[in-house]
């Protein structure tokens, strides 16, 4: 597998530069974050053409061709030099994690705790080590994929997406961001500067992942769970629990707040709002597993990551 | 067209040019004719491409030859010095741990990253660190017997 399209590569050293220049070809250029989706897509033009010649199962091919796009840029603009886009920085009210910043800085870092885990969960289990070491969350959030790990955790712990263009800054909410299966709201001329959450107190998350390999494997069903809790009472005011791998999109699931708010957080509580969950879930057979099943493990993992959710949180008011 | 390149393999510094579409992987086997970099998948998920950028391993299948510039890469030939094996070589060899060999590039720069931050992992660690890199001839456990042992330069043996 090679990239046999030729290309322009540009390294701009500032975020105005990468602008301009994305301003300037708009869809006909590719931005390099990570590489780790881009640079598979750009060598499926190869895998393309080899099948082609050997003349393999071309139903078959053209199928899997629907959930792997082909990019021939004519452009790659490298956000390598780009600092504007890197790390992640912390007040009293919000967290906001770079474009940029890596799966395994995510993974690890300090400033992530209690209720934004979730975050970190899934920039734990994405790829492997080795991809982690390159995967950015810009990356994985504007590849839409219904089952995008820190697409599902951002989107429970109520995350805003900030996009940056030449003449236009703007902020959407995480939740209305993704279109379709690799479709987001991102305009051709522009960036994700990055994600940012809400910080509060006595509040905690999870996501948990199924999958037939613990690494190297997309969702069979991903699920991702956030609460916070009354300090006294321990009750719940306020959860969000959101889904990967079993609609379009990574999807919300604004129902299971209705389960949730107000109750305490007992095993008959937080099951029954599994159960809401699995209800608004329309997962697909393909072949990593059938839709009965997913729906059936839809309950079970918004279950077990409500469990750890709240037990994190309850870790927090102590 | 192509484009000026100044990186670091193996301490030795290359002032080059490559066309953008050669990833890292094609660069350092086809230019630099190291091959022990190996090409697996070509897509990430197999971990023979493993190289270390900047001392940490990346799939050298998935990074462009022109994002090294100014880093430092480490293969599997920059691993020994000369003819003196690591000791990650050496306790591979003694474990059994090689079978085949197309994973072992990888497998010992993977681990030789780990070490080098976690001097002692458990097993359990050195499996998650392994994660990225698939074997298909050992079962893995000999692979993480000889990280777990291995006896480093000032003779502990882990």
């Amino acid at each position: 597998m090679k990239i046999i399209h030729p290309f322009d590569y540009e390294c701009p050293n500032t975020l105005n530069e990468a602008l301009e220049l994305l301003d300037k070809m708009g869809k006909r250029a590719s931005v390099l974050a990570g590489g780790t989706d881009l640079l598979v897509n750009m060598k499926a033009l190869s895998m393309l053409q080899l099948v082609d010649k050997a003349g393999t199962d071309q139903a078959a091919f053209k199928a899997a061709r629907r959930v792997r796009p082909i990019h021939t840029p004519d452009m790659v603009i490298s956000l390598a030099n780009i600092e504007a886009l890197q790390g992640v920085k912390k007040n009293k009210k919000r967290l906001f994690v770079g474009a940029t910043t890596t799966m395994t800085v995510l993974s690890t870092h300090p400033e992530i705790t209690d209720g934004s885990m979730a975050l970190k969960d899934a920039a734990s289990i994405m790829g492997s080590p080795i991809i982690r070491n390159r995967a950015t969350i810009g990356g994985n959030l504007v590849s839409a994929r219904p089952a995008a790990d820190t697409a599902v955790a951002a989107l429970a712990l109520g995350a805003q997406v900030e996009l940056v263009s030449k003449k236009n800054r703007q902020s959407l909410a995480l939740s209305s961001f993704f279109v379709g299966p690799g479709a987001s709201k991102r305009l051709e001329n522009e960036l994700v500067l990055g994600v940012s959450l809400p910080l509060g107190s006595d509040e905690g998350s999870a996501y948990v992942r199924l999958g037939t390999r613990k690494q190297l494997e997309i969702a069979l069903v991903g699920a991702a769970a956030w609460v916070k809790l009354e300090p006294h009472s321990k009750k719940l005011v306020d959860a969000r629990v959101s889904l990967g791998a079993v609609a379009p999109t990574p999807m919300l699931v604004d129902s299971t707040a209705d389960a949730l708010i107000g109750k305490s957080p007992t095993d008959a509580v937080l099951s029954t709002a599994a159960n809401v969950a699995r209800d608004e879930a329309t997962p697909i057979d393909d072949f990593r597993g059938s839709a009965e099943y997913r729906l059936e493990m839809v309950a079970v993992l918004v279950r077990r990551a409500l469990k750890t959710a709240v037990s994190r949180a309850k870790g927090a008011l102590s | 067209m192509k484009y000026p390149l100044k990186t670091k393999v193996n301490g030795q510094t290359y002032e080059t040019a490559v066309s953008p579409q050669t990833t890292l992987a094609e660069f350092l086997r086809d230019e630099l004719g190291l091959i022990g970099v190996k090409q697996g998948c070509g897509q990430g998920e197999c971990g023979a491409c493993t190289v270390l950028l900047d001392g940490k391993p990346v799939p050298s299948c998935l990074i462009l030859a022109v994002e090294t510039a100014e880093k430092e890469v480490v293969t599997i030939e920059g691993v020994s010095k000369g003819t003196e094996l690591h000791p990650l070589q050496k306790s591979f060899i003694e474990h059994g741990a090689i079978q085949c060999g197309f994973c072992t590039s990888g497998m010992i720069l993977t681990a030789k990253s780990l070490i080098e931050s976690n001097p002692e992992p458990d097993e359990q660690t050195i499996r998650a660190a392994l994660a990225g890199n698939l074997c298909r001839c050992t079962g893995y456990q000999k692979i993480v017997e000889a990280v777990s042992n291995v006896v480093t330069d000032n003779g502990d043996e882990k």
